[in-house]
């Protein structure tokens, strides 16, 4: 039984990983200082915009760049009720639904997560 | 008839508990029995049918569920990581056994309380469902709480395991234990009814242990000194650290013996450090995980088992098999399976002191040693015998199955 406890730390390790990429749990990066030498820093001599100008500009990107995007799609409820958490916004890219659909017509009917019988389980606190 | 055999450790794993499935499928299906075994896998990485080669992987599930589970709805979930780690994986073992198909089963027996709370929500529902539990998962856990797992939410996992413990032995048809140990545990104190507990002994099959036993190991024992041996799992819940002291004690007094330790577990380290700090470099050997363990134990001439928390252990049914004198902690089902004095000797758990004059006394008195050897030897062949084992699990499949067929006829 140790070997059912002894794996929590890869286990919850594994939650951060995503399609095999390394452990991000403990993966925060600081921000780096970027070190410029100062003799490589060239004067530029052109006239810089003003302040105005680079917002202006910046609100021009912004808008192109929104109406170009496609939206990211969302999760559609598929599967709710097999859920007691309503839905939520989730991408519709984690829900693997060439799984998710077996199981779902394969589930009893009044199957849900968490289990109704035991829910007491999560306000221990309470 | 189709009998799924299935458990939520991972399988294949050195283990008794993956010998046993193993050993009962062979078993089943020398009688026609179409049986698949059925495990999470790859340290929990997937959950698989071992013997078709089916699987669904975990990360494929993971994000979805983590999303439907969020820490906002369910925080105390997330407060202890035990918890939190049992929830994802009990709920993702009833998704993958779902996916892999649970509908085609005549039978499903499963082999631990969290199994058999999982399969109970997934299963067809006319589906006998028969559980054998091989320990108490609560008793294990209340230790490592204390230890390795201590957490100032400690008190939450406790509830939560003892209620698991509860809900899986209550979710069969019938909960099958190897001794009165669990079944007292079980019925006074997670409050199991009576009628719904059975003590079968597992049974074991001698046969291909007498073979494997004949076979050759490339250790060999040193001329002039006794083998000591232990066989299992390097955890704290094994106690080897006990051991390692009372030998220390009786190098002090003697230099006529040698111990192996033989397994692996996640306090190999740490025991070769105490082994190396007490000197005992040289005369005990850390064999690691092996496939020829009943030829070694032929070669050992006390075999000991120091546990702190113990069912029916696999090692010390193979002592017994193997003719050789045990010395083990008097826990859980183990004063069941040795009779002091008789066929073996019982020291109290931690005990130092009591292993060290245990091991004296069979390394000075060998006429006794081999007197305990040979009863319990005699008494192991006919008490763990296969073919008695499987006779009363096939009854049990019986019994269940008729009780499952009249309760739907009575509608």
């Amino acid at each position: 039984m140790g070997k059912y406890t002894g794996s929590l730390k890869k286990w919850y390790s594994s939650l951060f990983k995503k399609n095999g990429e390394k452990d991000i749990s403990e993966s925060i990066d600081e921000f780096s200082i970027n070190e410029v030498n100062v003799e490589e820093l060239s004067v530029n001599e052109e006239p810089q915009p003003n302040i105005a100008q680079v917002e202006h500009t910046y609100q021009n990107n912004v808008q192109t760049n929104i109406s170009t995007e496609s939206p990211i799609l969302l999760y559609d409820g598929k599967y709710d009720d097999l859920f007691l958490t309503p839905t939520a916004t989730i991408p519709k890219s984690i829900v693997r639904e060439e799984l998710w659909d077996v199981i779902k017509e394969r589930l009893p009917e009044d199957y849900t997560i968490p289990c109704q019988s035991s829910k007491y389980l999560y306000n221990i606190y309470f | 008839m189709k009998i799924l055999l299935a458990t939520y450790w991972n399988v294949p794993h050195l283990g008794g508990v993956w010998n046993y499935m193993q050993q009962l499928k062979k078993s089943l299906e020398e009688r026609g029995h179409e049986v698949d075994l059925m495990g999470y896998g790859e340290e929990n990485t997937i959950i698989h049918k071992v013997n078709t080669g089916e699987k669904v992987e975990k990360s494929k599930l993971l994000p979805f569920l983590q999303a439907k589970f969020p820490l906002y709805m369910y925080p105390n979930v997330y407060t202890n990581k035990l918890v939190e780690f049992s929830e994802f994986h009990r709920y993702l073992f009833e998704l993958g056994a779902t996916y892999l198909g649970l509908e085609k089963y005549d039978l499903i027996h499963t082999q631990d309380v969290i199994s058999t709370a999982s399969i109970k929500r997934v299963k067809p529902q006319n589906t006998p469902l028969i559980a054998t539990l091989h320990g108490s998962v609560a008793h294990e856990i209340r230790h490592q709480l204390t230890t390795i797992h201590q957490s100032p939410t400690s008190h939450m996992a406790r509830e939560y395991y003892d209620e698991l413990e509860r809900l899986g032995a209550t979710s069969s048809d019938l909960t099958i234990v190897a001794n009165h140990w669990l079944e007292n545990i079980l019925r006074d104190e997670f409050g199991v009814p009576q009628h719904q507990l059975r003590v079968l002994h597992y049974g074991f099959d001698s046969e291909e242990f007498i073979k494997q036993k004949s076979k050759q190991s490339y250790i060999d024992r040193p001329i002039n000194k006794k083998v000591i041996i232990y066989s299992g799992r390097l955890t704290e819940l094994k106690g080897v650290n006990y051991l390692i002291q009372a030998l220390a004690n009786l190098k002090a007094i003697r230099q006529d013996w040698i111990c192996w330790i033989v397994g692996t577990g996640d306090k190999q380290e740490e025991l070769q450090l105490l082994t190396k700090s007490l000197n005992l470099d040289n005369d005990i050997s850390f064999l690691g995980s092996r496939d020829d363990v009943p030829a070694l134990l032929s070669k050992a001439d006390i075999y000991v088992l120091p546990s702190i928390i113990e069912n029916q252990p696999l090692s010390l049914i193979e002592a017994q098999l193997a003719g050789k004198p045990s010395i083990v902690s008097n826990v859980g089902g183990l004063p069941e399976m040795i009779e002091n004095n008789v066929t073996g000797l019982l020291v109290e758990p931690k005990d130092v002191y009591g292993l060290f004059i245990s091991l004296n006394r069979l390394l000075t008195d060998s006429l006794f040693a081999k007197n305990l050897g040979e009863n319990a030897k005699k008494w192991g062949m006919t008490h763990w015998s296969f073919e008695n084992g499987i006779r009363n699990l096939l009854k049990a499949y019986d019994e269940v199955l008729l009780k499952k067929k009249t309760g739907d006829i009575n509608g």
